[in-house]
C-alpha cells in the first residue's frame, strides 16, 4: 500500500500501532490499544459478565444482530476510507480500522445498551451533563400526559437523552470531522428508532400499554429527538442540500411559465374557488419549512395533498386517480416553489421512521412529493409535450408567455379588491337591513304608542265622558232670536220692495256669488258707488292699497269690526239653518265643538282668498270660484252695511233698513257688547288698521285679532253661533 | 400483536395511463363485498384489512400515475412495497407491450417483490385485442399470475388481490421461517430493504 511505504518516517513504532492481544492487526487507542474485533470480544465478554442474569440466547441474538447490521455500514463506509487514507497519512492501515470500528462503534453501544435496558433499564448510568431547557419543559409535559406508566417514561426519557447524546456527539465529534456521512447519522437514528420500537413492544414495564399509547410514545420519542437536533440534522454543513435547494429554487423559477394544460392537470386556474383551494396547498407546502419534527413535515404533505384531491373531485366531479393527482400536485410545487425543498424532503426521508415514508397515508403522499420534485428537476420539452426548441426557448426566457395563472394572479388583485368591496358592501348591506329593520320596528312602536295612547284616551273618554251640558240660552234670547227672524223676514220683503236699487244691489250680490266678472259687467254703476264709498270709508286705512275688487276685500275688512258678521263667515256654512234650529242642535249637539273648527276653516279660507287677491290684484273667474260661497254672503252684509253707509251719508233711502240691521245686530250681540252695532257703524275702521296692516303680510293677524276679539267677547261659541245665526237668519 | 391486524402490506398498481389501474382500487375499497376495510382517503390511498387464513392483513394500495413521463419517477413508489400489481388493457395492445417494461422496472428498483399480472377492461370481448392465451404463455415464462378482470363489471377484481396478498403473506411468512429469530429478523428485514433502495 501506498501509505504503508511512509511507514518509517512515523513517531511511533509499527508495533506500538498493533492490537495489544497480538493477533496481528492493528490497533486503536479509542479501543484501549486494541483492534476492533478484539475489543468487541473484549466488550462482550465483560458484558456477559455484567449480565450474568440475561439468558445467553438473548446475547447471542443481539451479537449476531450487531454482525448483521455493520456489514451494510462497512460497505458504505469505503469509498470514505480511501479519502481518508490519502489525507491521513499519519495512521497507515489502520484508518480502514478505524472506520470500521468508529462505525460498528455505533451500532455496538445501542445494541449493547439496548440489552442492558431489557436486563433492567436501571442499571443505566445517567448523563449527568443533561441541562433542559425551556422547549424541553414544553416535552416534559407533553410525556407527563403519555398514557404510559412511570416506569416507561422513564426509560422512555432516557432513551431520548442517549439518542440526543449520541446525535450530538457524532456532530461535535473532530475525529471524523471530514468524513462525516449523513447516511451514517440517518442509519444511527433509524437504529434507535427501530430499538425503541422494540423496547416499547418488549419491555414489561410497556406491557399494559395499549397499542396507540405506545405508537404515541414511539411518535414522541421521534418528536422530541428531531425538534432538539434539528439545528444538527436538518441540512447538515457537509451534506449539499442546501445547493440544491438553490438549484431547484431557481428551475422552478426557471418553469414559471408552464401551465396546467402542460401538465394535462385538470386545474381551472382561472376558477376562483379552485384557486382558493390551490392556494391552501400552496400555503401548507410552504408551511413544511416551518416545522422541526418530520412527523409535522408530513402532516403538512398530506394536508396539502388532501386540499389537492378536493380540488380535483371538484374538477372532475368524481374520485381522482393518481394519473390526474400527480400532474396536479406538481403543478402545486412549481407554483409555490417552496423554500429549502431539498433540505426538507432529505429531512425527513432520513429522519423520520423508516415506517412512516414507506407506508400509510403520510408516506404516499411524501412519495408522490418527491416523484414531483424529480419529475421537476428532470423535466424537458418532451414531458410537457412541446418540442425541445420551444422548451429551450421558454427556459432561457426568449420566448415571451403568459400564463393564465400569472394573469390570474394579476387579475386576482383588483379581483381580491371586489371581493373585498364586496364583503364590505355586504357588510353594510347588513348594517343597513338592520337599520331598516330598526326603523319598521320603531314606526310599529310608534303606531302602537299612538294606538295605545288613542285607546287609553278612549277608555278614558269611555269612563270619564265628556259631557257638555246644554247651553242655557236665556228664553227671552231665544224669543229675541225668534222675533228677529220674523223682523228679518220682513225686512228681505223691505228690502226687494224698497226700490229697485236695492233689489239689484241683492241681485248683483247673488250674481257675485257665482262670478265676479258677471257682478262687474252687470252692475258697473252700482259697483263704482260702491267702491268708491268703499273707498272714502276706508281711505284712512287703504291708502296706498288700490282695491280692486271691493267684493275679495271689502267683505272682511268691513266687516271685522263686527263680530257677529265675522263669524257669520263659518257660520254661513250651516247657511240653510234657521236660527232656532242652529240653536237647538247646538244645544243639544256636542258637535258644537265642530263648529269650531269649521269656524278656524272658513277663516283660512279667507285668508287665502286675500293673498291671492292681493297678488293677482284683479278679479278674475278663477280667483271668484276659489271663494267660499260663504264667504261672500258676508258681503251682502257688506252692501247693506255700506249702502246703510252710502244712505246715512246721502241721507239714507230707508231708515226701516238701516234700523233693522242695527236692531238685528244689537240685539244678537247685546248680551254681552255694550256697544250696538247701530252706534259703531263708523267704528269698523278703527280696527281696520291694525288688521290692514297684518293683511299685507300675514292675514293670520287680523284673525288672531279677531279671535282674539271673538274670546275677549268672553262668549261661549255657541253665543257667536247664536248671533252668527242671527246673521243667517237675517238674510 | 392486538393493532387491528396482523400484517401491513403495501401493494402498489402500475401500468400505463388508461388501463383502469384507480378504478381497480376503487373497485376493491369500495366493494361492500367484504366490508372490512378501515379507511377510505381519497381515492389514490386505500386500505383495507382482509382476512386471510385467520390472519388479519391490512392492504396499503397505492396507485401511481400512468403517464409515459412519469415513467423516469415512479421508482420512488417502490420503497417497502410487498407486492406489484402490473395492469394493461386487453383491449389495447401498447398497453400489455408496455407491461415487459414495467417488470424491467420493477427488476430494477425492487429486489424481491411479489407480482400479479392483470388484463383489465375485460368485459368486451368485441373489442378485447390481448387474447387470454398470449398473455397466459407471457405471463408462465414471466412466472407470474396472470388474471383477466373487470373493473367495471367488477370481474376477478376480488379475486385478484386475494391473490396478491395470499402471495406476499406466503413470502412473508416463508422468509420469517427461514430465520431462527424472528426479532432479528424484524429489525434487519426492513433495514436490508431500505438499503436496497437507497443504492438503487
Amino acid at each position: 500500500m501506498y501509505s504503508t511505504g511512509r511507514a518509517p518516517q512515523l513517531r511511533i513504532g509499527t508495533q506500538d500501532l498493533k492490537c495489544k492481544r497480538g493477533c496481528g492487526f492493528y490497533g486503536n487507542a479509542q479501543f484501549d490499544g486494541l483492534c476492533s474485533k478484539c475489543f468487541r470480544e473484549r466488550n462482550d465478554e465483560r458484558k456477559r459478565q455484567k449480565a450474568s442474569a440475561s439468558s445467553s440466547s438473548l446475547v447471542l441474538t443481539s451479537t449476531g444482530g450487531t454482525m448483521e447490521r455493520i456489514s451494510p455500514q462497512n460497505l458504505l463506509g469505503r469509498p470514505h476510507q480511501k479519502n481518508k487514507q490519502e489525507r491521513d497519512k499519519q495512521q497507515p492501515q489502520g484508518s480502514s480500522d478505524v472506520a470500521q470500528t468508529l462505525q460498528k462503534k455505533k451500532s455496538i453501544v445501542p445494541t449493547v445498551l439496548q440489552k442492558t435496558l431489557q436486563v433492567g433499564a436501571q442499571k443505566l448510568t445517567p448523563q449527568k451533563h443533561y441541562v433542559p431547557d425551556p422547549t424541553e419543559n414544553q416535552f416534559m409535559l407533553q410525556l407527563r400526559q403519555l398514557g404510559i406508566p412511570d416506569d416507561g417514561k422513564r426509560k422512555l426519557k432516557k432513551e431520548i437523552q442517549r439518542l440526543d447524546l449520541e446525535i450530538k456527539r457524532y456532530m461535535n465529534s473532530t475525529a471524523n470531522s471530514n468524513n462525516k456521512n449523513i447516511d451514517e447519522l440517518s442509519e444511527m437514528v433509524q437504529n434507535a428508532y427501530t430499538r425503541f420500537a422494540d423496547l416499547v413492544h418488549s419491555d414489561p414495564s410497556f406491557q399494559i400499554v395499549s397499542n396507540e399509547d405506545r405508537d404515541s410514545a414511539i411518535d414522541f420519542f421521534e418528536k422530541v429527538v428531531m425538534t432538539q437536533n434539528h439545528k444538527f440534522l436538518f441540512s447538515p454543513y457537509f451534506t449539499a442540500d442546501e445547493e440544491n435547494d438553490a438549484k431547484v429554487q431557481k428551475r422552478i423559477r426557471q418553469l414559471s411559465w408552464i401551465t396546467a394544460k402542460h401538465l394535462d392537470c385538470s386545474i381551472d386556474e382561472v376558477n376562483a374557488e379552485s384557486r382558493d383551494l390551490v392556494y391552501n396547498a400552496i400555503s401548507e407546502l410552504v408551511g413544511i419549512d416551518s416545522y422541526y419534527s418530520p412527523q409535522e413535515k408530513l402532516e403538512c404533505t398530506v394536508r396539502c395533498c388532501r386540499h389537492i384531491f378536493e380540488l380535483l373531485k371538484r374538477a372532475t366531479g368524481g374520485p381522482a386517480s393518481a394519473d390526474d393527482f400527480l400532474p396536479a400536485l406538481i403543478f402545486v410545487v412549481l407554483k409555490a416553489n417552496p423554500v429549502r425543498l431539498h433540505s426538507n424532503l432529505n429531512f425527513v426521508t432520513r429522519f423520520t421512521n423508516a415506517a412512516r415514508v414507506m407506508s400509510g397515508e403520510g408516506g404516499y403522499y411524501f412519495t408522490n412529493l418527491c416523484s414531483a420534485i424529480a419529475f421537476i428537476e428532470n423535466l424537458n420539452g418532451e414531458s410537457l409535450n412541446i418540442s425541445c426548441e420551444e422548451f429551450d426557448a421558454l427556459m432561457s426566457g426568449e420566448k415571451p408567455y403568459s400564463t393564465p395563472w400569472e394573469s390570474a394572479l394579476l387579475a386576482c388583485e383588483s379581483l381580491h379588491l371586489i371581493s373585498e368591496n364586496m364583503k364590505r358592501m355586504e357588510l353594510l348591506k347588513k348594517r343597513n337591513m338592520v337599520i331598516t329593520t330598526g326603523i319598521s320596528e320603531f314606526e310599529r312602536e310608534l303606531i302602537e304608542f299612538q294606538s295605545e295612547v288613542t285607546r287609553k284616551v278612549d277608555t278614558v273618554y269611555a269612563k270619564a265622558p265628556l259631557t257638555l251640558l246644554p247651553i242655557k240660552t236665556p228664553a227671552f234670547l231665544i224669543s229675541q232670536a225668534r222675533a228677529q227672524l220674523n223682523h228679518s223676514s220682513d225686512d228681505a220683503a223691505a228690502l226687494i220692495s224698497s226700490g229697485h236699487y236695492q233689489s239689484n244691489l241683492l241681485n248683483a250680490i247673488d250674481v257675485k256669488d257665482v262670478s265676479c266678472t258677471d257682478k262687474a259687467k252687470s252692475q258697473p254703476t252700482l259697483l263704482a258707488p260702491d267702491e268708491r264709498y268703499a273707498d272714502a270709508a276706508h281711505t284712512l286705512a287703504l291708502k296706498d292699497v288700490s282695491i280692486s275688487s271691493a267684493g275679495h276685500l271689502s267683505p272682511l275688512h268691513t266687516t271685522l269690526p263686527q263680530p257677529d258678521q265675522l263669524f257669520a263667515s263659518p257660520i254661513f256654512n250651516y247657511g240653510p239653518f234657521d236660527a232656532v234650529s242652529l240653536l237647538e242642535e247646538s244645544s243639544d249637539n256636542t258637535d258644537v265643538l265642530m263648529l269650531g273648527t269649521e269656524f278656524q276653516g272658513g277663516l283660512t279660507n279667507i285668508n287665502y282668498d286675500f293673498d291671492l287677491s292681493d297678488k293677482s290684484g284683479e278679479n278674475s273667474v278663477a280667483d271668484d270660484s276659489n271663494v267660499n260661497l260663504d264667504e261672500f254672503d258676508p258681503l251682502a252684509q257688506q252692501q247693506e252695511q255700506l249702502r246703510t253707509l252710502k244712505v246715512e251719508a246721502q241721507s239714507a233711502m230707508t231708515s226701516g233698513i238701516l234700523d233693522s240691521t242695527t236692531d238685528s245686530s244689537a240685539s244678537l250681540i247685546d248680551s254681552d257688547l255694550p256697544p250696538p252695532t247701530g252706534i259703531l257703524l263708523p267704528s269698523p275702521l278703527k280696527p281696520e288698521v291694525s288688521n290692514y296692516r297684518g293683511f299685507s303680510n300675514f292675514d293670520i293677524p287680523s284673525i288672531s285679532c279677531n279671535t282674539g276679539d271673538f274670546s275677549s267677547l268672553g262668549q261661549d261659541v255657541n253665543e257667536s253661533t247664536s248671533s252668527d245665526v242671527g246673521v243667517v237668519a237675517k238674510k | 400483536m392486538a393493532r387491528g391486524f396482523d400484517h401491513l402490506f403495501k401493494l402498489l398498481i402500475i401500468g400505463d395511463s388508461g388501463v383502469g389501474k384507480s378504478s381497480l382500487l376503487i373497485r376493491y375499497s369500495d366493494d361492500t363485498f367484504s366490508g372490512s376495510y378501515i379507511t377510505t382517503i381519497g381515492v389514490d390511498f386505500k386500505i383495507r384489512t382482509v382476512v386471510i387464513d385467520g390472519l388479519r392483513v391490512k392492504l396499503q394500495i397505492w396507485d401511481t400515475a400512468g403517464q409515459e413521463r412519469f415513467r423516469t419517477i415512479t421508482s420512488t413508489y417502490y420503497r417497502g412495497t410487498h407486492g406489484v400489481i402490473i395492469v394493461y388493457d386487453v383491449t389495447n395492445g401498447d398497453s400489455f407491450a408496455n407491461v415487459r417494461r414495467w417488470l424491467e422496472e420493477i427488476q430494477n428498483n425492487c429486489d424481491v417483490v411479489n407480482k400479479v399480472l392483470v388484463g383489465n377492461k375485460n368485459d368486451d370481448p368485441d373489442r378485447k385485442v390481448v387474447i387470454t392465451e398470449d398473455a397466459q404463455r407471457f405471463a408462465r415464462q414471466m412466472d407470474i399470475e396472470l388474471y383477466e378482470t373487470s373493473a367495471k363489471d367488477n370481474i376477478n377484481v376480488e379475486e385478484m388481490f386475494l391473490s396478491i396478498t395470499r402471495q406476499v403473506l406466503n413470502h412473508k411468512l416463508r422468509t420469517a421461517s427461514n430465520e431462527q429469530q424472528k426479532d432479528t429478523i424484524n429489525l434487519k428485514h426492513p433495514k436490508n430493504k431500505r438499503k436496497n433502495k437507497c443504492c438503487s
